[in-house]
């Protein structure tokens, strides 16, 4: 058997194409020629960040009308008086627990189960995730994401990916757990380990993103988002420029079928949306509320001559979690230039990734060290729905690797900033 | 009307439009760098960096495919760029309908930071030995009618309509004057249903 190089495949297939197949003379179609011209860098890149930014500009407005117009009037000024008057205030532990910090005057900040933990899923997440989902249906539907793939071939190539890893870079931005699992389109084991490490790690899902827009672009400006979802791209390139040097194995080219433009329909696009953000309802929210408790538990509780005791609110030193954060505080102040608090946010951000930015948001911390906060938050470990993703997809050496590469890279972009940061005299 | 004097008043049509495009594009880029929100009867020129760059981008399109009109490369290049300046379009009006349906916010703001001014001047040494500081009371109850005023969930009629009244970005305001090219579109799938028979 013969074995033949990709050059000499590619002139044996233009062969045989002119053998069988008769090309008649046809005039294009509008469609084609706009189709053309979306996957041509010269003019598909300005269309590409255009298409891109209304989704950012949809997603801003969305989210604002609802967020802002409707759910944080209805949960701080009616919801939590309520709840904070008629949820009887003994047993403290339980009031701390299930309402949170006494007198808080909003919901972000009082950390209870029935506050913060229903305010961040149906307050602020679900009105991020509807318009993002929304906005990614559509462009699957008419066709745009594979032409996206081959604008941004070259660019992939570069960190041994094909065009077509932009497809679940572009669904994890909804969420982790599509995006891991389209990554298996990928032909090689390297490639698809490679897509879904960087992955997990490095891009955001739509929940975080809806609830960074609430609070830090909120307090700082879109700006502060950008640059923050700016490192983390430039993390994802990074990252896979390395472990595409270092991980052994082939990224060999492969053929995708660019459909023709199509109208979408209503069914389809209220279809998968409604699906997707079913599938948050069920999976995440019940993540957000075991996050709120598991927290909250940490903070009540305190070990005492080893022994388990209550611990008042204002004594939170004394908590499970004030011993956890003096354990942690040389490598989060030290290394990282961070509040030793900011591990609060790093134990839920195992379970949920937006309450973690929630409870960021309310840590006294500088402009600098909310951006390191928030990178932290992203990469130190992916949200426990998209790691039993990855087990499933890479079993159980796969995701031993993948936690392996994701600690020497938390380690190296998180001290990398507080670096920059003490370079530019503001640590 | 004969097809070739449609295609060259077309011509000029799409190419004065893509300089204005173009125009507001560069203005948008101007007023980002300077930091500066411009605005003159309906039109409001926000300082957008990626939106101008895309903006201006649209109006070479719109230029480069106005000099080839008459081909299909030319007239996807015009169709594609008010395709995108639709988009945008799309996208100020629904921003337009979702803070029109909201209570207005600035009449709230410009009382508190009356009320907030108003401290300073209390605090000035004459004033603050003086009694009649007791006529801060009548201040403080202030803020319950505020209150009262921010418990309403939706805008007024008024308010409503205020907000529609403008201004409004360049792509809303080149809205109307990119629907044109549905002409040529339409003349276009003439030609090919007639090339393909």
């Amino acid at each position: 058997m013969v074995e033949l190089t990709p050059e000499k495949r590619w002139d044996y297939l233009d062969r045989l194409v002119k053998k069988v197949i008769r090309i008649k003379k046809r005039k294009l179609s509008l469609k084609d020629a706009i189709g053309d011209l979306t996957i041509r860098p010269l003019t598909g890149i300005p269309i590409a960040l255009g298409i891109l930014f209304s989704i950012w500009m949809f997603f801003g407005t969305f989210a604002g009308f609802f967020t802002d117009g409707f759910m944080v009037p209805l949960f701080d000024e009616h919801y939590l008086p309520w709840i904070q008057e008629a949820f009887p205030a003994e047993p403290a532990w339980l009031y701390a627990l299930l309402v949170g910090t006494p007198g808080a005057d909003n919901c972000f900040e009082a950390f209870g189960v029935l506050t913060t933990g229903l305010f961040v899923p149906f307050g602020v997440v679900l009105w991020a995730i509807i318009p993002l989902y929304l906005a990614i249906a559509l462009l699957e539907d008419i066709g745009y994401l594979p032409r996206l793939a081959v604008l941004i071939d070259n660019v992939l190539h570069k960190i041994g990916l094909h065009g077509f890893a932009i497809v679940p870079t572009v669904l994890s931005f909804g969420c982790n757990i599509p995006g891991v699992t389209a990554a298996r389109i990928l032909e090689t084991k390297k490639e698809r380990f490679m897509m879904m490490v960087i992955l997990a790690i490095f891009i955001p899902c739509g929940a975080q993103i809806g609830i960074m827009e609430e609070t830090i672009a909120g307090e700082y400006g879109d700006w502060l988002m950008f640059a923050i979802i700016g490192y983390l791209l430039l993390g994802y390139f990074i990252t896979g420029w390395v472990l595409n040097r270092i991980i052994p194995g082939k990224s060999p080219e492969i053929l995708i079928d660019i459909p023709p433009y199509q109208k979408p329909t209503w069914k389809n696009l209220m279809m998968k949306t409604w699906m997707r953000v079913k599938c948050f309802l069920v999976h995440a929210v019940p993540f957000v509320i075991l996050g709120s408790l598991l927290v909250n538990i940490l903070y009540i509780v305190g070990i005492d001559n080893g022994n388990l005791t209550l611990v008042e609110f204002e004594e939170t030193d004394k908590s499970i979690m004030g011993r956890i954060s003096m354990v942690f505080e040389p490598i989060l102040s030290g290394w990282f230039g961070v509040p030793k608090e900011t591990i609060l946010p790093l134990v839920t951000a195992f379970l949920r990734k937006d309450l973690a930015i929630a409870q960021l948001s309310v840590i006294e911390m500088s402009m600098y060290q909310l951006f390191t906060s928030v990178v932290l938050v992203s990469i130190y470990f992916p949200c426990v729905a998209t790691f039993m993703m990855l087990w499933k997809e890479l079993g159980f050496i796969g995701s031993l690797k993948s936690i392996l590469i994701l600690l020497i890279v938390t380690f190296v972009f998180g001290g990398l900033l507080h670096g920059l940061w003490i370079l530019m005299g503001v640590a | 009307m004969t097809t070739e004097t449609k295609y060259n008043l077309g011509q000029y049509y799409f190419g004065i439009l893509g300089l204005f495009t173009l125009g507001f594009g560069f203005l948008e880029l101007l007023f980002f760098f300077t930091g500066v929100e411009y605005s003159y009867g309906i039109l409001q020129i926000p300082p957008v960096l990626i939106k101008s760059i895309v903006i201006a981008s649209m109006g070479i399109f719109m230029i480069a495919g106005a000099l080839k009109l008459k081909s299909i490369d030319g007239l996807a290049l015009i169709t594609l760029a008010c395709i995108m300046l639709w988009i945008f379009a799309a996208n100020d009006l629904f921003e337009i309908a979702t803070v029109s349906i909201l209570p207005a916010e600035g009449e709230e703001v410009v009382e508190e930071t009356a009320e907030a001014e108003e401290p300073p001047e209390a605090e000035e040494p004459p004033e603050a030995e003086e009694p009649p500081e007791a006529e801060e009371p009548p201040e403080a109850e202030e803020p319950p009618e505020a209150e009262e005023e921010e418990a309403g969930w939706f805008n007024t009629w008024e308010g409503f309509l205020e907000t529609w009244g403008g201004p409004y970005n360049p792509c809303v305001i080149l809205l109307p004057f990119t629907l044109p090219i549905f002409l040529y579109i339409r003349n276009y799938r003439e030609e090919l249903r007639v090339f393909e028979h």
